[in-house]
Formats: structure tokens, C-alpha cells, sequence
């Protein structure tokens, strides 16, 4: 990747960046909900809502995109 | 007894025992490892003896973190997703480039590497967002952005300045934080993507 297009893809992270973010710790937690309710029912609103905090985590750390896909896998696999 | 038909509270109470449960024990053990087939296998290539280790050093992570869990999720998933996390820790730090820290490149935006089509205003922003992270970042906050964009897994960026995952997360915000100051205080109007 060029500097230009690492530039690019920092300013991304740095648009996506939130006032008040949750850490990789408190994730774990949100995670395991969010894949169980997406798993049993398509998200209402309301929930779409509670987990805006986790989708503002996933935005900026591609290590726990990782994890949720991981996550995913087991469940698709039963 | 089958481990998807225990409740959360048949879980705790057969860990929290002294010495915990060992048909339990076995059952999380053995369901561990079965999530971690499922979950990492194919994409991540790990063998049988990944596996095992895997699942032996989730075993006690997770005995280790059960006052933690909070209940809202099955135990088991909440234990799987432990025990994920210990595999890719461990696959990422096996797996992260070398890098000489001394000599970490600098970034410099250059008309290389943007389409034609980029927009002159992103043109400078992304300049501008250069010189911010020269300028305005402390030696560490530059190094931590550098090597992520390097393609160092937090785990190794951790390793080598002796902190945890979660204190180079923070360090990792707070340099992002102070980047969106940056560029807002130089006058460009940064869209809210989060409320």
C-alpha cells in the first residue's frame, strides 16, 4: 500500500472515530448478544439502535470484524 | 451431560465448584474446541495440534474470566467467543510482519496511489492528515497508527512496547480523536458519522 493510500484509509478511521467508544473488552460482550438476537430474528429498529455502539467499534477495528465473522461461522455451521 | 443443554446457571454452578465440576470441565473443554473447528478451521488454517492448544489455554482463560460474564448471552456462546479471541491472539502474533521500529516510513501523501477522480477537497484532507500525524501526535501515538497501518495486529503492536491490547486501543482513539481535532480546528468540516 502506497502512503497515500494508507492516508486514505487512516482518514476513513479518523471520519468514523466517535466521541465515546467502546474497547475490544467491552465488545466481547456485545458480540455474543448481537449474534445470538441476529441468529433467532432480523434486527428491529430498536435493537439496531442499542448495538450502534458495536457498530461504531466494528467501523474502526478490523480485528473484531474478524472476530464477529469468526462468530458467525460457528453459528452458520450448526 | 450434553453442554448445549446446559443453562447458563448449571454452567456457573459447576465451575464455581471447589475443585470445578469435571464432567463440566470436559464438556467445555470439548465444546471449545468443537467452536474453534467451526470458527477458524478452514479460513485460518489451523491443524489438530492448533486446536488442542487452543482449546487447553481458552479452558483456563475462560475460568479464569467466568466472574465476568454478565448473562446475556448462552455461556456457551459467550465461551466460544473467549475462546476465539485466544486463537486469533495467538494466530495474529504468529502471523504479524517484521518491522524495524527505528525506521518506521514516514507518510507522505503524494499524487501516487489517488485516482484521478479523487476530489480535490479529499486531495487536501489527506494531506492535510499527513502533517497532522506528524505534527500534532506524540512520538508513541505515531508509532501505534503507523504500524497498524503497517498491518501489525494490535496484539504485536502491545508486545513490542510492553502494554496491553486494550492500552494500545486507547492510544490508538485518543491519536484518531486528536487527528478529527486537528483537521477540524485547520477548517474542514468533518461530517458526524456517529452520534
Amino acid at each position: 500500500m502506497s502512503d497515500s493510500e494508507k492516508l486514505k484509509a487512516l482518514l476513513k478511521l479518523v471520519l468514523d472515530t466517535a466521541p465515546e467508544e467502546i474497547d475490544c473488552e467491552q465488545v466481547l460482550d456485545v458480540l455474543c448478544q448481537y449474534v445470538e438476537l441476529r441468529q433467532s430474528q432480523p434486527l428491529r429498529a430498536q435493537s439496531a439502535e442499542e448495538f450502534q455502539c458495536l457498530r461504531q467499534h466494528l467501523s474502526v477495528c478490523h480485528e473484531c470484524v474478524e472476530e464477529l465473522e469468526a462468530l458467525e461461522r460457528l453459528f452458520g455451521a450448526d | 451431560m450434553n453442554p448445549t443443554v446446559r443453562s447458563n446457571e448449571e454452567w456457573q454452578q459447576a465451575l464455581s465448584r471447589s475443585p470445578p465440576d469435571e464432567a463440566a470441565l470436559i464438556d467445555l473443554r470439548r465444546t471449545l474446541k468443537a467452536s474453534l473447528s467451526k470458527a477458524l478451521g478452514a479460513s485460518w488454517g489451523v491443524d489438530e495440534a492448533d486446536l488442542e492448544d487452543f482449546a487447553q489455554e481458552s479452558l483456563l482463560r475462560v475460568l479464569d474470566k467466568r466472574g465476568q460474564f454478565r448473562g446475556q448471552s448462552r455461556f456457551s456462546t459467550w465461551a466460544s467467543s473467549v475462546a476465539i479471541r485466544v486463537a486469533l491472539t495467538q494466530l495474529r502474533r504468529r502471523r504479524a510482519p517484521t518491522l524495524d521500529w527505528e525506521s518506521l516510513p514516514g507518510l507522505t501523501p503524494v499524487a501516487e496511489g489517488l485516482a484521478p477522480v479523487d476530489e480535490m477537497e479529499q486531495r487536501e484532507l489527506i494531506r492535510a492528515l499527513g502533517e497532522a500525524v506528524e505534527t500534532r501526535l506524540t512520538k508513541t501515538q505515531r508509532q501505534v497508527i503507523r504500524a497498524l497501518l503497517e498491518g501489525l495486529p494490535l496484539v504485536a503492536v502491545a508486545d513490542r512496547l510492553g502494554k496491553t491490547t486494550n492500552a494500545i486501543y486507547k492510544i490508538y482513539f485518543d491519536s484518531r480523536k486528536r487527528l478529527r481535532r486537528a483537521l477540524e480546528e485547520s477548517g474542514y468540516k468533518l461530517e458526524e458519522r456517529h452520534e
